[in-house]
């Protein structure tokens, strides 16, 4: 054989050693977590149900129903709008295998943007995946992905787009053709991302919903941490009331809360545009993420699940960051139990207001109940 | 011509050896720097402020961001922190707050549904209206008011900036006029202080009957020394889940 051929031949198998495992590594993003069993899920189905056009896609996610049997109202809680916002992903899981609904009807998407699941923001060093070791010695492991939809199901970003709710993509904002949270209410034959906010729209009105919790996490630059949006609606203002009954329920256990109106000009995003234009009373929360700015350090598991960032406390410290950077860092499992424990304020005041539609939940505790539990306790072991 | 790509071969070589070589001296470096970083600034001490202490109450010392100057740190001393949620300076005659009351808003932020939900918790009988008319006011005895502008809320609320002003000057005029009892609510913080909102505390201040204030909006004196002159009781709050004490203390 030719010398020539023998040296390219090697050239391509020293590149196929270093190629291959990053290929294996990179399309091992696809592989879903799994989820523990829960009796009390009723029905799992497919986004493409209420968006058929999703049927086949990157973006088809499932969706857990969670059916007390005893009529009441029905509450959507949305994990995953932006993959890299990890507490919204395990609140959502925790919450199907945990959860009981003894009244009315809790419906949880813990992949609502499921294709950005499968890639990560290379650019901003962030990690792709981070383990939980649960009580038993078994681990789990979640990925983290990135806030847009992957660009190889959705592409090209185009240079000017207008969504249905009249936000007008153009200039830096190109690439949020592919967020979910500013493409709704979404368009059923619309780009792979509108899609999926038309499955989620067509689902609010098909199932009735009463009442929606988008989860969302914030670096800690963001105005509106601890806080939850909600929508104001001409005809049903009562959106704020029980939001201002849950922030003051938060803030009597201590935690920092508040309820702010959607922005005039928040267009696309869910708590407006859904709020807008269905029925719904639209809450979307956010929780500090310290990985998340341009400050984080080193991207680690530690940083990830303990939340421990020296640069965003030191940041406060000097008054150039608003937010009360907690000293000990703040645990993913703090922004979980947060996030639940939002979400079973908002029932609890949504029933108050409504009785002859209560959502009524059980077996997801306190916040201190489950801080204490831990990410350990609070998810179960897979088979 | 043979001589020269052997030699052009050779410096391929070695510029892909060397800008390797580079490569893993920049990811070194990087994680290196980074590390340093962090490290750097972990082990940073700043000078924390230092709080002086008044005989009549256990200080601390906080910082806001002025609305009117973003870019200025204004250093204040308060009487109110997490041990000492609450302190009323001067008496509140709790007999003068008598039903009807009427809960609204001057500005249309959310401090006024709180308020509502406070309320509800403290077990009063009232009627909430963010945006009721002047019209709305009479057969009251207390009037509740939120004062704190909101953008948000008044867009959402599809109310502008002057209709909400000349609302809440019509609303002055009856409460002057019926005689009613009026509670000043700034329960917002420092993110409620600025032009428009210090309008609407202006006009509520002037027919006041006591204030409940969270204090970290007080950065410039401005409620205590109104307080002080006019010689009205102020209850400050350390934060807004404790204007369920206060109000339990004036409607229980």
């Amino acid at each position: 054989m030719n010398k020539t051929y023998i040296k390219n031949i090697i050239v391509i198998l020293i590149a196929l050693v270093f190629a291959v495992p990053a290929s294996i590594d990179f399309l091992s993003m696809h592989a879903q977590e799994q989820i523990a069993d829960n009796p009390h899920v009723s029905d799992v189905r497919m986004l493409s149900y209420y968006s058929p056009g999703l049927k086949g896609t990157a973006s088809d996610t499932e969706l857990f129903i969670l059916d007390s049997g005893k009529p009441g109202g029905t509450l959507l809680v949305l994990g995953g709008t932006h993959p890299n916002e990890s507490a919204g992903m395990i609140s959502a899981i925790s919450l199907v295998e945990n959860l009981k609904v003894n009244q009315g009807r809790v419906i949880v998407i813990p992949w609502t943007n499921k294709s950005g699941f499968t890639h990560t923001s290379p650019l901003d060093g962030m990690l792709d995946k981070f383990d939980i070791t649960l009580a038993d010695g078994c681990t789990r492991t979640f990925r983290i992905g990135n806030r847009l939809t992957n660009p190889v199901d959705q592409w090209p970003d185009r240079s000017f787009y207008k969504g249905t709710s009249g936000r007008k993509l153009v200039g830096t904002e190109n690439a949020e053709i592919r967020n979910v949270n500013r493409m709704y209410y979404g368009k059923a034959d619309g780009v792979l991302t509108e899609k999926v906010c038309y499955g989620i729209f067509d689902l609010i009105q098909s199932e009735d919903v009463n009442l929606v919790m988008d989860m969302h996490e914030g670096s800690p630059e963001f105005l509106y941490l601890d806080c939850t949006m909600v929508n104001w609606k001409q005809d049903n203002s009562t959106a704020m009331s029980i939001a201002s009954s849950m922030a003051l329920s938060m803030q009597l256990d201590g935690l920092d809360m508040r309820a702010e109106y959607s922005g005039k000009s928040s267009y696309g995003l869910s708590h407006r545009s859904l709020g807008d234009n269905t029925s719904a009373m639209m809450t979307l929360m956010e929780t500090y993420n310290p990985s998340m700015g341009p400050l984080h350090g080193k991207m680690d598991e530690d940083l990830i699940v303990n939340g421990n960032e020296p640069n965003y406390l030191q940041a406060h410290r000097d008054g150039y960051v608003y937010f009360d950077v907690p000293e000990n860092g703040y645990p993913l499992i703090q922004r979980v139990a947060r996030h639940v424990t939002c979400i079973s304020y908002l029932c609890q005041a949504f029933s108050e207001e409504n009785p002859d539609k209560a959502i009524v939940l059980e077996g997801i505790g306190t916040y201190d109940e489950i801080v204490v539990k831990g990410l350990e306790g609070l998810l179960k072991p897979v088979k | 011509m043979i001589r020269n790509n052997s030699g052009g071969e050779i410096m391929n070589r070695i510029i892909i050896v060397i800008m390797t070589v580079v490569m893993l001296f920049a990811f070194v470096a990087c994680s290196k720097g980074a590390a340093e970083s962090a490290a750097e600034v972990k082990n940073t001490k700043t000078a924390q402020p230092v709080a002086s202490v008044p005989a009549a109450a256990t200080p601390s010392t906080g910082t806001v961001d002025s609305e009117y100057d973003p870019n200025v740190k204004v250093e204040f001393e308060t009487q109110t922190n997490a041990d000492r949620r609450v302190v009323t300076i001067g008496t509140i005659d709790k007999s003068r707050y008598i039903a009807p009351i009427l809960v609204t808003s001057f500005g249309q932020s959310t401090d006024a549904a709180m308020l509502d939900t406070v309320m509800k918790r403290v077990g009063v009988d009232y009627t909430y209206n963010p945006a009721v008319g002047a019209d709305g006011v009479a057969g009251y005895k207390t009037i509740v008011i939120a004062v704190g502008a909101s953008t948000k809320g008044l867009g959402a609320a599809g109310i502008s900036e002057a209709d909400e002003t000349a609302r809440a000057k019509a609303i002055m005029k009856e409460v002057e006029a019926n005689g009613l009892e009026v509670i000043c609510c700034h329960i917002g913080g420092s993110s409620r202080r600025g032009a428009l909102s210090d309008v609407f505390t202006d006009m509520v201040l002037s027919q006041s009957s006591c204030i409940v204030l969270k204090e970290d909006a007080n950065f410039d004196g401005k409620f205590t020394d109104y307080a002080k002159a006019h010689n009205l009781p102020i209850s400050l709050i350390f934060a807004t889940k404790d204007t369920v004490q206060v109000f339990t203390e004036i409607f229980k």
